[in-house]
C-alpha cells in the first residue's frame, strides 16, 4: 500500500486554490481515492488549475476543454522530459509517449500498422482462445478470483507474443507491478531492482533479434526499419521496448480488470449485455469514460507561461487529469453515472493529440472480448457476497457464478 | 449529407470506424477515411453519434450536400 506523504507546502496556503480543496490532491493516496469523484468535481468548479505539493509539485488540469487543449499544445507542454507522476527515476525514456515532435511522427509511424482496427480484428480469435483457455480452468468451480485468474494472464500472452517473448511470459509480471506500483512507495528500492531487471532483459532481448534478424514481432519490426540515420540510439530502441511491454500490460489489464468488474456489479446491465451482446463495446467505452485507467500523465512547460493566469515557470510539470475530463458536467451530461446508452462519448481515456494511446483498439479487443466470453460463459457472474473493489490498480475480484463445462482440447 | 473528414485532426481514435463502419473506413496507418463524400440515408443517423463521438472534432457534416 502506499503511504502519504506529508504535503511539503502544507495544506490550503496556496493562492492559486482559495477553495483550499486541492494543494493537498494526491491521486495515488488510498485515503484520497475513494472520494475522487467529488474531489475532482471540486476542482473543476472551484480550481480547474489546482497545485499541489505533492511528489515534487505539480499543476493539476481537471476540466475536460483545457485537458485536451493542453494535450494539443506539444510546443508548449513536452512530454520528453517524462510523463509519469511520481516518475520511475530509473526507467528509459519510454518511445513513442515520451517523444516530442519532430522525432515523434517516424516512430509512430512505424507503429500504428500492427495496431490498426483490422490488424487487431485479425486477433480476436487469439484472443477469444486465450480467455476461453482462461476460463476453463476455473468454470467448474463456481467462483473465481479474476484478476490472477484471467484480467492478468490475458494481456500479458498477447503483447507478449506480439513481442515475441511468449517464452519468457512468468518472469514479467513481478517486475511491472514493481515498476509501476512500487513508484508509490516510500522505499524506492522495489521499483529500482524490478526497473533494471527489465532494462537488463530488453537490452539482452535487442541484442538477441538484432543478430537472428527477419522476425515478424513487434521488436524486429523496430530493428528492422530504415533508421541508419534517425535519432534513435540503442538505449531508445531498448526504451521503445520497455515501454509496449509495461503498457500492454498495465494500463490494458486495469481496463480489464473494470470492465469486468463493472458488469458483475450491476446485475440489471450484466442481464441486458447477455442479451444484446452488440451493446458490450458502447458499455466498454463508458467503462472506459468513468473508470479511465490511465488517470493522468504529465507534461513539462517549455518555456515560461501561464494557465489562465497562474504563472507556470519552465521546467514546471500540470498534470493532464483525464479522469476528472471524463467526469467534466460540460461535456457528459449526468457524467458520475453509468449509462450504457451514452451513444455519444467524446472520452479521453486514451488521451487526445498526437500520443493518443497507440494500442487503443488493442485494449478495446481484450476488454471487450474478455467481457463478452465471460457474460457467454457466466451469465449470472457477480461479486461475492461483501465485496466492493475499487477501480484502481489490480486488487481482488472475487466473483461467482452458476458452474459451467470446459470446452477447451481434452474437456 | 456530406462527409469531410480533417486529416491534420484525425489522430486515429477510430470511433468513427467503429460507430459507423458504413461510412468511414481507415487507412494502412489507422487514420479515418470516409468511403465516399455522401452519406447514404440509412446511415446518416449513425454518422451524426460518430461525429459527435470523434475526440478530435475531426469529422463534419454537411446536412445540406449531397
Amino acid at each position: 500500500m502506499a503511504k502519504t506523504k506529508p504535503a511539503a507546502g502544507g495544506r490550503g496556503g496556496n493562492e492559486s486554490d482559495p477553495n483550499g480543496e486541492s494543494s493537498n490532491f494526491n491521486p495515488w493516496d488510498p485515503e484520497q481515492r475513494p472520494h475522487r469523484a467529488a474531489q475532482f468535481a471540486a476542482m473543476r468548479s472551484g480550481c480547474p488549475f489546482a497545485h499541489t505539493e505533492h511528489d515534487g509539485g505539480y499543476w493539476v488540469a481537471s476540466r475536460y476543454a483545457d485537458v485536451f487543449e493542453l494535450a494539443h499544445q506539444t510546443n508548449l507542454f513536452a512530454s520528453s522530459p517524462g510523463v509519469m507522476i511520481p516518475p520511475i527515476p530509473r526507467a528509459p525514456q519510454m518511445h513513442p509517449m515520451e517523444t516530442d515532435p519532430p522525432r515523434h511522427e517516424a516512430l509512430r509511424k512505424l507503429l500504428l500498422p500492427r495496431f490498426t482496427p483490422k490488424v487487431m480484428a485479425g486477433w480476436k480469435p487469439k484472443v477469444r482462445g486465450v480467455i476461453n483457455g482462461l476460463i476453463d480452468d476455473f468454470i467448474e468451480d463456481g467462483e473465481a478470483e479474476l484478476t490472477e485468474a484471467l484480467v492478468k494472464p490475458l494481456p500479458m500472452f498477447i503483447i507478449c507474443t506480439m513481442m515475441g517473448i511468449e517464452d519468457d511470459i512468468d518472469k514479467f509480471w513481478g517486475w511491472i507491478e514493481n515498476i509501476i506500483y512500487g513508484r508509490l512507495e516510500d522505499d524506492p528500492t522495489a521499483m529500482n531492482g524490478a526497473c533494471d531487471a527489465l532494462y537488463a532483459y530488453m537490452t539482452e532481448l535487442v541484442a538477441k533479434r538484432r543478430a537472428e534478424g527477419g522476425g515478424e514481432d513487434l521488436v524486429s519490426l523496430l530493428l528492422g526499419a530504415d533508421l541508419e540515420d534517425s535519432w534513435m540510439t540503442e538505449a531508445d530502441m531498448i526504451g521503445t521496448c520497455f515501454f509496449l511491454l509495461i503498457a500492454g500490460l498495465d494500463n490494458t489489464g486495469v481496463g480489464i480488470r473494470n470492465g469486468l468488474r463493472h458488469v458483475a456489479s450491476d446485475a440489471e446491465l450484466r442481464d441486458r449485455l447477455h442479451g444484446e451482446p452488440r451493446l458490450v463495446a458502447t458499455a466498454i467505452e463508458e467503462v472506459l469514460r468513468l473508470y479511465t485507467p490511465v488517470s493522468g500523465l504529465c507534461r513539462t512547460a517549455t518555456k515560461d507561461t501561464e494557465l489562465e493566469g497562474r504563472p507556470v515557470a519552465e521546467g514546471e510539470r500540470v498534470l493532464l487529469l483525464f479522469a476528472s475530463a471524463n467526469r467534466d458536467e460540460t461535456e457528459f451530461p449526468d457524467p458520475d453515472s453509468f449509462r450504457v446508452d451514452r451513444k455519444i462519448n467524446r472520452h479521453i481515456a486514451f488521451g487526445a493529440g498526437i500520443h493518443r494511446c497507440l494500442g487503443s483498439n488493442l485494449a478495446r479487443l481484450e476488454i471487450r472480448t474478455a467481457v463478452e466470453e465471460v457474460l457467454r460463459r457466466m451469465p449470472d457472474v457477480r461479486l461475492c457476497e461483501g465485496e466492493d473493489p475499487d477501480w484502481f490498480g489490480f486488487d481482488p475480484l472475487r466473483v461467482e457464478f452458476t458452474p459451467g463445462v470446459r470446452e477447451g482440447e481434452g474437456a | 449529407m456530406k462527409v469531410r473528414i480533417d486529416r491534420e485532426r484525425c489522430q486515429g481514435h477510430n470511433r468513427c470506424v467503429d460507430m459507423c463502419p458504413g461510412v468511414f473506413d481507415t487507412d494502412e496507418l489507422g487514420y479515418a477515411v470516409a468511403l465516399a463524400g455522401v452519406v447514404p440515408p440509412e446511415h446518416e443517423s449513425d454518422a451524426r453519434d460518430a461525429a459527435d463521438s470523434c475526440p478530435e472534432r475531426a469529422i463534419t457534416l454537411d446536412e445540406d450536400g449531397g
